[in-house]
């Protein structure tokens, strides 16, 4: 996997469940393997419109709100409290994330109904 | 920037090293609202001087005020009663934790001071030295819900958080207990608003350091404390009312528990409160008799106005 992802936020006891939007629920003092395709839902998730009203007097769309939307940024770039990204030497080579436990399904945050 | 939108907002919070020293946020909630607004203070000068105009703005001291308006969480009410003047003694053990707070009388000063961060349509707002003016719990939607009014000493320009949620539930229906007096549990409230009031205002103090050029408040103060609430009962017989007419004090206690969870509960006590309104009221031919109340306190024998005692698993750091 391209990613490792360790959550260890002291506030929260472990086991705690801990939802990073975008990429789905984890439990806290876990450590969890993310795929690419994860990690793209992530910035997916972030995305950010920079779109704007078009001022430009001589083109068709003056006036007229044109969205932009640019996915938002990787998760190496982001900081998340009590949350270490790193990224796998597999990702350039081969096996074994060694001891990991994945519970994170792409796309699929679980979601306790009721919950915050 | 495109236009936005509320949902994709967020709010985060963080206890402060030094008071108005912004700290990144550690713990986000999910919230209902918002409305926190700088406030600029500007000076507008009118000397005489051949004009009836405006004839110039001296920039004024700065802080920020608004309120914030959420579910009432375990994990998160902990946090906002730091940053009231509360003694909080944490006891139990880990996961479960409980949290007792009793109003102090020391200082003009909060126990904690808060960092918030607010983001609204992907621009972030980093509040300072925010502490709590006032905290009401009252049911809203059939749910506990917290609204807490807050001052802040100064704005500052933070970069974007990624925010990390949790899965505390809202207490509701089927998991309140009311005890009025205390150990006399009753079954004809439907609703309450308890509040703390801590009169908070910002405190300026001629100055040249901190951002917006050293026109944020020094600190924020707090004054007389109130602590009141107002409930609606179903008017049964006289009892009460008669209480209400000799002046008679009566401590009320109310627990409410997330999922029925003792692990899980937030609960305030008034252990002196005297009845200062009892509305029986006939609105329209099929309403029914209901009595509105207004409860103010004084402290009890222990010396405090109030108290509130809440179980989580949040552990304070």
């Amino acid at each position: 996997m391209p990613y490792q992802m360790t959550i260890n936020q002291e506030n929260l006891a472990e086991g705690a469940d801990v939802l990073i939007h975008g990429l789905g629920t984890f439990a806290n003092g876990g450590t969890y393997d993310i795929s690419d395709e994860e990690a793209e839902h992530f910035r997916e998730a972030h995305a950010v419109d920079a779109g704007g009203v078009d001022s430009d007097p001589e083109s068709e769309n003056f006036g007229v709100y044109v969205p932009n939307v640019q996915p938002g940024p990787s998760l190496t770039e982001v900081s998340i409290y009590g949350v270490t990204v790193t990224e796998s030497s597999t990702k350039a080579a081969a096996p074994s994330a060694g001891p990991v436990a994945s519970t994170s399904e792409p796309g699929a945050p679980v979601d306790g109904g009721g919950d915050s | 920037m495109g236009v936005g939108v509320s949902g994709g907002g967020s709010l985060g919070l963080a206890f402060e090293t030094v008071p108005g020293t912004y700290v990144a946020p550690t713990k986000f909630h999910p919230i209902l609202s918002e409305s926190l607004e700088f406030q600029p203070g500007n000076i507008y000068r009118r000397p005489i001087r051949q004009s009836i105009d405006n004839i110039g703005m001296v920039p004024g001291n700065v802080n920020v005020t608004g309120s914030v308006s959420a579910e009432a969480l375990d994990d998160v009410v902990v946090y906002y009663m730091y940053a009231m003047r509360m003694g909080i003694v944490k006891t139990g053990t880990t996961p479960n934790w409980i949290y007792t707070a009793t109003p102090t009388s020391l200082a003009a000063f909060p126990t904690r001071t808060l960092s918030l961060t607010v983001v609204r349509n992907s621009v972030v707002f980093g509040y300072v030295g925010c502490v709590v003016s006032k905290m009401t719990l009252a049911i809203q939607n059939d749910l506990l819900q917290m609204d807490v009014d807050i001052i802040a000493q100064n704005e500052t320009t933070q970069s974007a958080p990624t925010p990390t949620w949790g899965s505390t539930t809202p207490i509701g229906p089927g998991n309140w207990n009311i005890g009025i007096p205390t150990a006399t549990q009753v079954f004809d409230m439907d609703t309450f608003s308890y509040s703390i009031d801590e009169v908070a205002a910002p405190a300026y103090r001629l100055k040249n350091t901190g951002p917006n050029a050293g026109r944020g408040a020094q600190f924020v103060s707090m004054g007389e404390r109130t602590v009141q609430m107002t409930a609606s009962r179903d008017f049964m017989d006289r009892t009460d009312y008669n209480l209400f007419q000799a002046g008679t004090p009566q401590s009320i206690t109310i627990l409410g528990t997330a999922n029925q969870s003792t692990n899980n509960s937030i609960q305030f006590l008034i252990g002196n409160s005297y009845k200062s309104a009892y509305q029986v009221v006939m609105g329209a031919q099929g309403d029914i008799v209901r009595a509105n109340l207004t409860y103010d306190s004084t402290i009890d024998g222990s010396g405090n106005a109030t108290q509130l005692v809440v179980h989580t698993q949040e552990t304070i750091v």
